[in-house]
């Protein structure tokens, strides 16, 4: 864990000192990115290197959408299915992808490469139908170019 | 064009969002301006006389908000809302990706007039391009002496943090946002105390929209009373407008406050895709009600024109809808969103909106019972105005809007137990 | 002060009160579900919506603060129209399965649905089913019938501080859950069960054990640590079915594992029911007569010193009273000792000396509002409960600095401001290492000193030769976080001083203790309105015993030898003249055959007892050995004569807490079988003994311990239906202290030392009887620090053998990160593990050798 400390510690310095419980979330977010998906553990373990009560981690991690707590694939592809998307295509879309991964919304392939998840606004409106795979954003989709995506990435 | 623009005065290219680039259409000059001639509360009599409403949604007279702050408090601390999420909405998107500088330099000018020494950014997790096209901003303008220590050689220092949200809707509203920032799961606050008195860290705080913060650099380049000359009288200044659902050119377009809607949809969107009749409007992010087709016909987009029409200008995230779209899977869509976005926190939310979600999502499967519009009237009304923050009235103005306006849609489905138009929501 | 009016009437309130607060102070009730006084406002359930002039949106009560001028209303057809619909929204969600909910009759969803005529699921449609958390031990969780009120996460997080229950999800989704699911691993306090509003939080044990409305209800005092929480009783068919305490109570309603879960060590198979002589059951009359035959006997034969007496901290004070007078009057000899010799005794006897101080020098709840707060040697997790929960109200709520002194890290750490992690043997040292950062940084309390303390310039003549490099080398413990917890705790308005086993038992213990009587001294925390110093002691009546006498050298109210003519008097009998044997005098009495009858009441030397391998053998000694205990204990299993006794719930009488408190107990059920108070008992042998005496209950003694004692006195009162039993003279500060020379001595153990102490899932060795105990903690075992165990080869669960000079015990290891390298640590509540046997005098350190078992 030390190397993880290490970039604790460099995001900690960017924060103003007496806001030390702010950097919950960020380390969080740095942890995921390390490690996938996270844990009680590891949400103890921010608790413990920030001084806060377990619990606000814990809690923290409950709540918010984007922080797994289950194992994911290795491109977690988010797909919105909002209304402007919807009015745009957002089911055809999903449909798609379903039957292209061969996995429902919520599962990862069994050779672990994706994980589908329909997720709330990307604020893509203006370019729907939109997702995301892993952080990049993907916009006025079509079956072609899901299907270019998705070479891509192979 | 001849009228003003705040944000679309430039070309996009390649590095159109670069400092360099910034600066050569005028960038950070508005910053030299107040820092080297301008006392802090000149820089927010500007604001005020510039009749500037918060873009987020809520539309609270910027100027205003800043006068309730104890400016000699030891810390006071500015927010930037950048937690774009109300469904409909994109433009402050289109800022940091395009003209992330331009914030900055809002940020600053802000910073400058409340007395802030640390800034925050507070982005929805999920951006990307922005996200990046942010820090690269703030890096550029630290390393030119813009942001931190002295800035521009003055007595002025301001750091400013970007700090990504965790997915989460309701941390767009502000109390909920501060709690976030404080390193909690984001419930929203009761009120009061309000930010401006007790916010962050219980200091006194100020919390911005994203848009409304990059339009104070113009303000004070060119005057508050120019800004004050510009579009409706009592909602002055320009807007972006991003336009999505049934149009043929969706995306984002400034224009000035009091501009038509009909024109903004059939003209600059270039009208309902192939060629089919406007069914609905949502005018300002699906918060808002729901207007038919026909009453938008003399709607002009400001924010006392729009509530005469019986909905809100809201964040300016206009969305179409086009006859033959089923508005009942339509609302299913907003009822599962709201549902899922609840906080969890308060009673009337929490299980209001799930209950919403789970009546419709029973009218949808085509198990819908008499009474049930009734029913959801009824939870509608035992959330408004009864919950800790306005995600409750958020979740229940579309709700009542839609049974209300498309009545007959909701009856038919309950009572065939299909759609009067097979369920359909893509055209 | 604000002025505003509610309903109609003025209201003037201090500033920052709520709107719940201020209607309160003029009788309007306001309805609320989510609210507990004692936590932080949540606002969760809106029920407490008022509605405020010129605001359109309704309030809620609970969390909003007053205004000038505001005029509230809080009945209202829109108001009830409000709370009817929110009900109905909790209500759509809850399974209504009311017939089989164990909160039936005790729920503040149904009360508030009846008190609003909300009686319909209005939007009934599908109900999800979510899991019933069976799994879980001593509590149960049902979520479906949640309303999510949130006030069992703020009670175990705000009091309790144990973050084992967490609001999980969002939205709809949001339940009150362990994280990922796992299974509960708490302190198992219970403290959410009383506070959960419906049938969610259910305490296992008492589960379809009865309606609540059918037991009976007795107010008493809890009878495990020192700090006398006041509980109630809920007993049906002669038996106590579970504990509770209302949130209005001292201790506010808060308990711990053995206040709430104990009880079933009463309900205990294992009770003993009936006299034994020799191990033959036998009737009363035969038992006691054999007892007072025999002592007689002893006594015609070697003379009254021949015969002892071990008492205990779990008999009442008129039984303890009692005991020592059939000790001193009946039989005729000083010989009378507790436990309290290992700690609390000498303690008590050396700030009595020092500072006039016996016991705490203020009521325990001045630590809430202490300004510092210094906890010293004392594992409060463990030893007081209930006074850990003040220091954390304190800490947390109330701002206060908290300097932990320990050898281990304990769950307080996780609070403290100042960490002092010592080498055991250093506590002395220690202490006048902090005296000596005070008095360099100038912040000792000098108006105090001038006013009270003779001799400043001695103490500072006498720290001279202590610098503070040669405490941090000896202490192991930085300098800069000795003058960082100087400066923390001292200079402040208030400081609360909290001790306990590991200052009290420390192998340099008189000089710990007198170094803590210099510090209380030098920063001033005595006679002040908030904190003072605190003593703590694991069983409930350690401080009533001593005031009644039970100890060789002192008579009731510390009466020492010269007030002895007062007692003759009034028992019309001459007291001894020798003096007594301490508890370890006794023991070498009996090895050394002088002393040939022992008689035992509410203790088991051979298991609670440090070194009780050798008084194991001394026992095989005596000729007669008497032992009166509710249990079947290992001392039991070697007397003579056994007299099965009462336990709390089954006698009257009083008990003091550490801050002289008196309580009286409630009688809540009868004794099993043939068992008796033990006040009973002893007079029952006394009128064998001495004929003429008549003893005719727990009333009479404490009349005559008010009388004879100087130190109880007064009328019994009543409060909140909760009898005071006497008032106490507390302590009073007198001029005229003199600080003690400091000893700069410091015990050096070996290469590995163990530390034997309680934990929190036990108090002594009673709970050791309790299932409900048992369940989340049923074994002893060993804790060693990481890097031995590595060196050592030893895993986390394999045996561990550790050996001292005095005996050795063989015990799973668990791998602990609270310990320093080279310290072992063992509880000492297991009969099976005898940790106690290791040690080798009163300290709970010692020297030890560790290996794979």
């Amino acid at each position: 864990m030390s190397c993880l400390t290490d970039k604790f510690d460099r995001l900690r310095a960017t924060y103003p000192p007496e806001m030390n419980s702010s950097l919950v979330l960020p380390l969080l977010h740095l942890m995921l990115r390390e490690k996938g998906h996270l844990t009680e553990s590891d949400a103890i373990f921010i608790a413990d290197y920030l001084g806060v009560p377990a619990m606000q981690v814990k809690e923290a991690l409950t709540w918010y959408t984007m922080l797994h707590r289950k194992p994911v694939g290795k491109h977690v592809i988010k797909v919105c299915r909002n209304i402007a998307c919807s009015l745009m295509g957002a089911e055809r879309i999903i449909d798609y992808l379903k039957q292209k991964l061969g996995i429902e919304a919520g599962e990862t392939t069994p050779d672990g490469r994706f994980t589908l998840l329909l997720v709330e606004c990307l604020a893509s409106c203006g370019t729907a139908p939109a997702m995301q795979v892993s952080d990049t954003y993907h916009e006025n989709l079509d079956e072609a170019r899901i299907d270019h995506i998705l070479k891509e990435l192979s | 064009m001849t009228e003003p623009r705040v944000f679309f005065n430039f070309g996009i290219t390649d590095d159109s969002h670069t400092l360099s680039a910034y600066r050569g259409r005028g960038g950070y000059q508005a910053l030299e301006k107040a820092l080297r001639t301008m006392q802090p509360l000149d820089v927010e009599k500007e604001v005020t006389t510039s009749g500037l409403r918060g873009r987020g949604g809520a539309g609270f007279p910027t100027g205003s908000k800043w006068s309730f702050v104890d400016k000699k408090s030891p810390v006071v601390y500015l927010c930037c809302n950048a937690d774009e999420g109300e469904p409909g909405t994109f433009k402050d998107r289109w800022i940091f990706e395009h003209n992330s500088h331009q914030l900055v330099e809002g940020v600053l000018l802000a910073a400058y007039a409340l007395n802030v020494r640390h800034a925050f950014i507070y982005i929805r997790g999920e951006f990307d391009l922005s996200y990046r096209r942010l820090l690269l901003a703030l890096e550029e303008a630290r390393e030119a002496g813009l942001v931190g220590e002295r800035i521009l050689g003055t007595e002025f220092s301001c750091d400013i943090i970007v700090h990504q949200g965790g997915g989460a809707y309701v941390c767009g509203e502000e109390s909920s946002l501060l709690t976030s920032l404080e390193g909690f799961k984001g419930y929203p606050k009761n009120k009061p105390p309000f930010p401006a008195v007790k916010g962050l860290y219980q200091a006194p705080t100020v919390i911005n929209n994203v848009e409304t913060l990059a339009t104070i650099p113009w303000i004070i380049t060119h005057g508050g009373g120019a800004y004050a000359g510009i579009g409706a009288q009592n909602n002055t200044g320009t807007k972006l407008f991003g336009i999505s659902g049934h149009v043929n050119k969706p995306g984002i377009h400034e224009r000035p406050t009091g501009y038509p809607l009909k024109k903004i949809i059939f003209e600059d969107c270039g009208g309902i895709l192939g060629g089919k009749a406007l069914k609905a409007v949502i005018p300002g992010g699906s918060s808002t009600p729901v207007l038919k087709g026909f009453e938008i016909e003399n709607v002009t987009l400001d924010a006392e024109s729009v509530i005469k029409a019986g909905s809100m200008l809201g964040s300016g995230g206009i969305i179409v809808i086009a006859e033959g779209t089923c508005m009942v899977r339509l609302l299913q869509v907003l009822t599962r969103f709201y549902a899922h976005e609840s906080c969890g926190q308060c009673t009337p939310c929490r299980e209001g909106t799930a209950w919403m979600d789970k009546v419709i999502g029973r009218i949808v499967a085509g198990q819908g019972v008499k009474g049930d519009l009734e029913r959801l009237e009824a939870v509608t009304s035992g959330i408004m105005g009864n919950t800790v923050c306005a995600l409750g009235d958020a979740a229940s103005m579309p709700v009542a809007s839609f049974i209300k306006k498309f009545r007959d849609e909701f009856e038919y489905y309950i009572e065939h137990g299909r759609s009067m138009f097979d369920g359909r929501l893509e055209i | 002060m604000v002025k505003l009016t509610i309903d109609g009437k003025n209201v003037t309130v201090a500033a920052g009160a709520t709107i719940l607060e201020a209607a309160a102070t003029v009788g309007i009730k306001i309805p609320t579900l989510c609210w507990l006084q004692k936590v932080s406002p949540t606002g969760a359930c809106r029920v407490c919506a008022v509605e405020v002039e010129g605001v359109d949106r309704p309030m809620t009560a609970c969390n909003t603060p007053v205004k000038e001028g505001i005029n509230v209303t809080t009945q209202s057809e829109k108001l009830t129209e409000i709370r009817r619909k929110l009900l109905e929204l909790l209500l759509v969600n809850h399974p209504l399965d009311c017939p089989v909910c164990d909160a039936g009759g005790e729920c503040d969803l149904q009360d508030s649905c009846f008190g609003l005529g909300a009686s319909r699921q209005e939007y009934s449609a599908l109900l999800e089913k979510r899991p019933i958390r069976y799994d879980w031990k001593l509590l149960e969780s049902d979520p479906n019938r949640c309303i999510l009120c949130e006030k069992c996460v703020k009670v175990d997080h705000e009091i309790v501080g144990a973050d084992a229950i967490e609001v999980v999800n969002r939205g709809e989704a949001t339940i009150i859950d362990t994280h990922d699911g796992a299974p509960l691993n708490c302190e198992f306090c219970g403290n959410c069960i009383a506070a959960c509003p419906t049938g969610t939080l259910i305490s296992k044990p008492f589960k379809f054990r009865g309606r609540p409305w059918t037991f009976n209800i007795t107010k008493s005092v809890c009878a495990f640590c020192s700090a006398g929480c006041q509980i109630e009783y809920h007993a049906r068919d002669g038996r106590v079915e579970r504990v509770t305490s209302e949130d209005d109570t001292y201790n506010s309603g808060n308990l711990c594992i053995n206040g709430r879960f104990g009880y079933s060590a009463f309900n205990a198979p294992e009770r003993l029911i009936i006299p034994t002589v020799n191990g033959a059951e036998t009737d009363w009359e035969s038992a006691v007569s054999t007892a007072a035959n025999r002592l007689k006997g002893i006594v015609t034969a070697h003379g009254p010193d021949a015969a002892a007496a071990i008492a205990s901290p779990r008999l009442t004070n008129e039984e303890n009273f009692l005991f020592q007078k059939l000790m001193r009057v009946a039989i005729g000899t000083n010989n009378i000792d507790s436990e309290a010799r290992f700690g609390y005794a000498p303690a008590q006897a050396l700030l009595a000396k020092n500072i006039g101080l016996y016991g705490a020098s203020n009521p325990i709840d001045r630590i809430d509002t202490a300004a510092a707060i210094l906890v010293f040697g004392c594992d409060l997790n463990a030893e007081s409960t209930a006074v850990e929960y003040r220091v954390i109200k304190a800490a947390t709520k109330n701002d206060a600095k908290l300097v932990v002194a320990n050898m281990r890290d304990v769950k307080l750490t996780k609070y403290n401001h100042g960490r002092l992690k010592y080498r055991p043997g250093s506590e002395a040292l220690l202490v006048n290492g902090l005296i000596r950062a005070i008095l360099d940084a100038g912040v000792e309390d000098r108006e105090f000193i001038a006013k009270y303390v003779s001799n400043l310039d001695a103490l500072k003549e006498s720290l001279a030769g202590i610098s503070l490099s040669q405490v941090a080398e000896a202490t192991g413990v930085p300098e800069k976080d000795i003058i960082e917890s100087a400066r923390l705790i001292a200079g402040k308005s208030s400081l609360a001083i909290i001790f306990g086993a590991d200052a009290m038992r420390s192998t340099v213990s008189a000089d710990c203790i007198a170094a803590l009587g210099n510090l209380a001294l030098v920063t001033g925390c005595l006679g002040k309105e908030a904190g003072g110093l605190f003593p703590i002691d694991e069983k409930n009546n350690a401080q009533g015993m001593l005031d009644m006498g039970v100890a060789p050298d002192s008579l009731p109210g510390y009466h020492a030898g010269n007030a002895a003519a007062v007692f003759e008097t009034a028992w019309g009998a001459k007291l001894p003249a020798a003096p007594g044997k301490d508890l370890w005098q006794i023991v070498e009495g009996i090895e050394q055959g002088s002393i040939k009858a022992l008689y035992i009441a509410g203790s088991d030397p051979l298991a609670a007892f440090p070194n009780n391998r050798r008084i194991r053998k001394a026992f095989d000694k005596l000729e007669f050995l008497l032992v009166q205990d509710s249990f079947p204990t290992e001392s039991a299993k070697m007397a003579n004569v056994v007299f099965p006794a009462s336990l709390a719930p089954e006698k009257s009488g009083t008990f003091t807490t550490l801050d002289h408190r008196v309580q009286c107990l409630g009688k809540a059920v009868n004794a099993p079988g043939l068992a008796r108070e033990d006040w009973d008992i002893f007079a029952e042998l006394y009128g064998k003994l001495a004929p003429a005496s008549v003893i005719t209950g727990p009333e009479q003694i404490l009349t005559e311990i008010k009388a004879l004692s100087n130190l109880y006195g007064g009328e019994c009162s009543v409060v909140k239906g909760r009898c005071q039993g006497a008032g106490k003279r507390g302590f009073a500060l007198k001029e005229g202290l003199s600080f003690v020379p400091v000893s700069a001595k410091s015990a050096d153990g070996g290469d590995y030392q163990l530390l034997v102490g309680p934990i929190l899932y036990h108090n002594g060795t009673i709970s050791g009887w309790s299932a409900n105990n048992l369940t989340v903690a049923p074994e002893g075992y060993i804790a060693i620090a990481a890097d031995d165990a590595g060196r050592l080869g030893i895993a986390e669960g394999a045996a561990i053998r550790v050996t001292s000079s005095a005996g050795s015990m063989t015990g799973p290891a668990r791998i602990s990160k609270a310990l320093q390298k080279g310290l072992l640590f063992a509880p000492h509540h297991f009969r099976g593990l005898n940790s106690n046997a290791l040690l080798e005098g009163s300290a709970n350190l010692v020297t030890v050798k560790v290996e794979k078992g």
